[in-house]
């Protein structure tokens, strides 16, 4: 509630120091359009209200299970993997590529870590580099495929997809596998800072660089340009197949490090370790891309995410068996998808 | 809704029913009141046309009455003397209402006959399967009466512009077993024809008003509505300033009078004068150009110059800026500042200072999901430092550009997209100049952009030239090539038929010598 009116004077303040500053005496008055623009905002922050009236109703209904330190701390480690992931899809989106592969790329390096971890005897750092060098690897192909021969990013992830599925499900050969960590690896992912699970933290610092990436620097811009218009992007100059490169890149090695964290935390890789993490994260930036500004962002993205996420760990704590979250995931991108479908009527 | 009584008024004998009536017709859009109180009447046979200057109201007006938009309570609005529910795309069709887009809105990989028979239904053999042979010849027979020579199995893709405005024409006014059209509304319709496919057109459209179909037509182009016109309905701020047949007009400018609404804004600044005799060296140099269209064709520009491309379509006219700039294949050498240019690298072009406005906007130039703020500065985003963007500095940047020229609304923080054409135009022309270029090059500037809108971009064209850059300019419209070059190329046949300087140029020489070749 707070931030939600902070944000709302912000965007006026600004709108008034402009118009203030920069408008020539005797100018016609600020178009009409502006107060409609007011009233018809809310809808861009109704995201906080929903996570906070999630909050609330489970707290009402199960106060000594869902306001807990650890229903608390939980949810955030369940969560962490899907934000980082959530900020290398947004950056992808913003540049126009549509990525399925991540999920099992973030598995592939997974059970990358932790095969390597019990079966050989080379430094854990090293086995991390190799893990995110293959994600990379496959996430070249996939760039060169869709910059070079300009194939649907759509197919050519999905293809991705299954052949990152095939290479985690040869190496685990069917089995769990269990890794062989020392303690300063297994702290890495499971240890807390404060009440904070580290790989949230890390989560966050890559939700904040992400964010400063794409909303304050000219390259990110430079993607949101590509990612809106292919063509007016390549005769303004910017290289579109390098910066579709770049966002394919990155989204490939933050699966990549997404999966060496994990298998720290979870201790043990099967081939469906990764997969899982698909829909979740399409569906938190899809439903963060209807908020706080009108297109793919990574505040909205991060926020969805963890609004699903509560939700979904509340439905649990209420006694939900496991098809609720799969199921809850769908719903939640189709409402998303609905909900920026009709506000884009509306604004008719 | 009394749908009794408008029938029997439709069948009432001695009485003209109006195609369609008007009466109250607003909209409004949150607070602002777009289209207000809109009175309109337009006969069977009629053409009448509708001007108004970008945000008048016009576009709105159309959308309305297609049903995209829907109209406030209070308006009214009858076809042939049935009620027009309001909103309803459907009964809108229903009722024989057809609307022809700028872009035409056809399926560029189907066939024609496909494009126009999913309007109109496919003939089917009696198994249920199409019957392809009687569905190509009725399409056929359509496009021969309407005076196209079209083959009916090409993929719309493979014709020319004039050629699918044709298609969307045969479309809109195909016999259907459940409507015959009784109004048809052409949006800019010549935006992308030259003066002989545009005199075709309105041949075309005369069969159709001489069957007693009514035509709207939505046009910048005042000399072709004083021309083909019947009367004209001008629209100001939403409200109808005038209705009037188009003889009790003396002169365009009258109509751009009460367009804009002021005395004396008509664009007759004289050009920039030609560059000193002792020529300076050309900043930009071609030569042996060729494309799919053009052959061999020299240029040098030296800066401060305006040079023109005239021709018609199909001429090479279309293809020079974009070759030039690299952003169209292209045989030939280009060389900016004496360094040489790589084939179809527009980077490159860029930073060696060149500058290009694309014609097709939508596809070409427009970010229309991005701010105003995003599409001014998009080629040159200011930073803080190396890495760090200076949002603040674009936001003072884009200001600027929108107080010198008057984009409305002046807000940095607007969607592109929500913009009228004319205020579109005005940005993308400030995200050239914001990169300072030696070289401007520019693509049909003003196409379906409004008259005011249209002086704005000229002038400041014109001061670009003046501090130091050499433009090129590759225009169908002539009246512009004349307002603003120094000297005007005229392309036929993909090669210079012509070259004119100085008191060479007017409008009537130039009309004849795009034209020559055809006429």
């Amino acid at each position: 509630m707070i931030r939600e009116k902070s944000l709302e004077s912000n965007v006026r303040t600004t709108a008034e120091e402009t118009s203030k500053a920069d408008r020539p005496a005797g100018a016609e008055r600020r178009a009409p359009r502006s107060m409609w623009q007011r009233a018809g905002s809310l809808d861009r922050y109704v995201i906080v209200l929903v996570w906070v009236a999630i909050v609330i109703y489970f707290g009402i209904e199960r106060p000594h299970v869902f306001l807990t330190e650890l229903t608390f701390k939980t949810t955030l480690a369940d969560n962490a993997a899907t934000c980082a992931l959530a900020v290398g899809v947004t950056i992808a989106l913003a540049a126009g590529v549509i990525d399925l592969s991540f999920a099992a790329m973030a598995g592939l390096s997974m059970v990358i870590v932790t095969k390597l971890s019990a079966t050989s005897h080379l430094n854990i750092a090293l086995i991390a580099l190799i893990a995110v060098a293959a994600c990379a690897a496959l996430g070249a192909v996939t760039s060169l495929l869709v910059t070079w021969l300009k194939v649907n990013s759509l197919v050519a992830t999905l293809g991705m997809m299954s052949v990152a599925i095939g290479l985690t499900e040869k190496i685990t050969a069917g089995m769990t596998l269990t890794g062989r960590f020392s303690g300063s690896f297994t702290d890495f992912g499971q240890a807390y800072w404060g009440p904070f699970p580290r790989p949230f933290v890390y989560a966050m610092a890559l939700a904040v660089l992400g964010y400063l990436v794409l909303e304050h620097t000219p390259f990110g811009r430079r993607l949101l340009a590509v990612g809106d218009n292919v063509q007016a992007a390549r005769l303004i100059g910017i290289r579109v197949g390098a910066h579709q490169t770049a966002a394919i890149l990155t989204v490939a090695a933050i699966a990549g490090l997404v999966g060496v964290t994990l298998a720290s935390t979870v201790g043990q890789a099967t081939d469906t370790s990764g997969t899982g993490y698909l829909l979740p994260v399409v569906a938190g930036v899809f439903l963060g891309s209807t908020q706080f500004k009108n297109r793919v962002n990574v505040v909205g993205s991060v926020v969805a995410v963890l609004t699903i996420g509560t939700g979904i760990k509340g439905l649990q704590l209420m006694g939900a068996t496991p098809w609720v979250s799969d199921f809850f995931d769908g719903a939640v991108l189709l409402a998303a998808v609905a909900f920026g479908a009709i506000r884009t009527r509306s604004a008719r | 809704m009394s749908d009794a009584d408008g029938d029997r008024s439709r069948l009432g004998v001695g009485t003209v029913e109006p195609a369609v009536r008007l009466s109250s017709f607003s909209k409004t859009f949150g607070t602002a009141r777009v289209l207000a109180d809109v009175d309109l009447e337009i006969a069977p046979g009629e053409l009448r046309a509708l001007i108004g200057h970008n945000g008048s109201g016009k576009s709105t007006l159309v959308k309305c009455l297609s049903g995209f938009y829907r109209a406030d309570a209070g308006s009214s609005a009858t076809v042939g003397g049935t009620v027009l529910p309001l909103g309803d795309t459907n009964a809108a069709d229903r009722l024989g209402l057809r609307f022809i887009h700028q872009d035409a809105g056809l399926l560029a990989g189907l066939s024609v006959t496909d494009n126009i028979a999913l309007g109109t239904g496919y003939a089917r053999s009696r198994d249920g399967r199409i019957d392809w042979r009687a569905t190509r010849r009725r399409t056929q027979r359509l496009l021969d009466e309407l005076g196209y020579e079209i083959d009916a199995r090409r993929p719309v893709r493979e014709l020319s512009r004039a050629q699918q405005t044709g298609v969307a024409i045969a479309r809109a006014v195909a016999p259907r077993p459940d409507s015959a059209p009784s109004l048809v509304v052409l949006d800019e319709p010549t935006a992308n024809l030259d003066k002989g496919e545009a005199d075709h057109l309105f041949a075309v459209l005369d069969r159709l008003l001489a069957r007693g179909v009514a035509a709207l037509l939505v046009s910048h182009h005042l000399e072709e509505v004083m021309e083909h016109a019947r009367t004209v309905t001008i629209l100001r701020d939403g409200r109808v300033v005038r209705s009037a047949p188009v003889a009790t007009f003396s002169s365009t400018d009258e109509l751009v009078e009460l367009m804009v609404g002021v005395v004396g804004l008509a664009d007759t600044a004289k050009p920039v004068e030609a560059a000193s005799a002792a020529g300076p060296a050309p900043v930009l140099t071609v030569r042996g150009l060729g494309t799919r269209l053009v052959q061999d064709l020299d240029l040098d520009l030296v800066p401060g110059e305006i040079v023109g491309i005239a021709g018609i379509s199909g001429s090479g006219r279309e293809d020079v800026a974009a070759a030039v700039f690299g952003g169209r294949p292209r045989a030939g050498e280009v060389t900016v500042h004496g360094r040489r240019l790589a084939e179809s690298r527009p980077g490159r072009a860029v930073r060696s200072g060149m500058a290009l406005l694309p014609a097709q906007r939508h596809e070409h130039a427009l970010f229309a999901h991005l701010s105003v703020a995003e599409n001014v500065t998009a080629s040159q985003l200011p930073t803080r430092g190396r890495v760090v963007m200076d949002a603040r500095q674009q936001r003072r940047v884009t200001m600027e550009w929108i107080n010198k020229l008057s984009i409305r609304p002046a807000d940095p923080t607007v969607p592109i997209g929500q913009l009228s054409g004319g205020n579109q135009q005005k940005a993308l022309l400030a995200r050239c100049l914001q990169t300072s270029p030696s070289v401007l090059v520019l693509d049909e500037p003003t196409q379906g952009v409004d008259v005011a809108s249209a002086v704005e971009l000229h002038d400041q064209i014109r001061r670009t030239a003046h501090a130091g850059a050499a433009v090129l300019v590759a225009s169908s419209d002539n009246d512009e090539l004349v307002r603003l070059c120094t000297r005007i190329l005229v392309l036929r046949d993909g090669k210079v038929a012509a070259h004119l300087r100085g008191s060479q140029i007017n409008r009537d020489h130039l009309d004849v010598l795009t034209l020559r070749e055809s006429a």
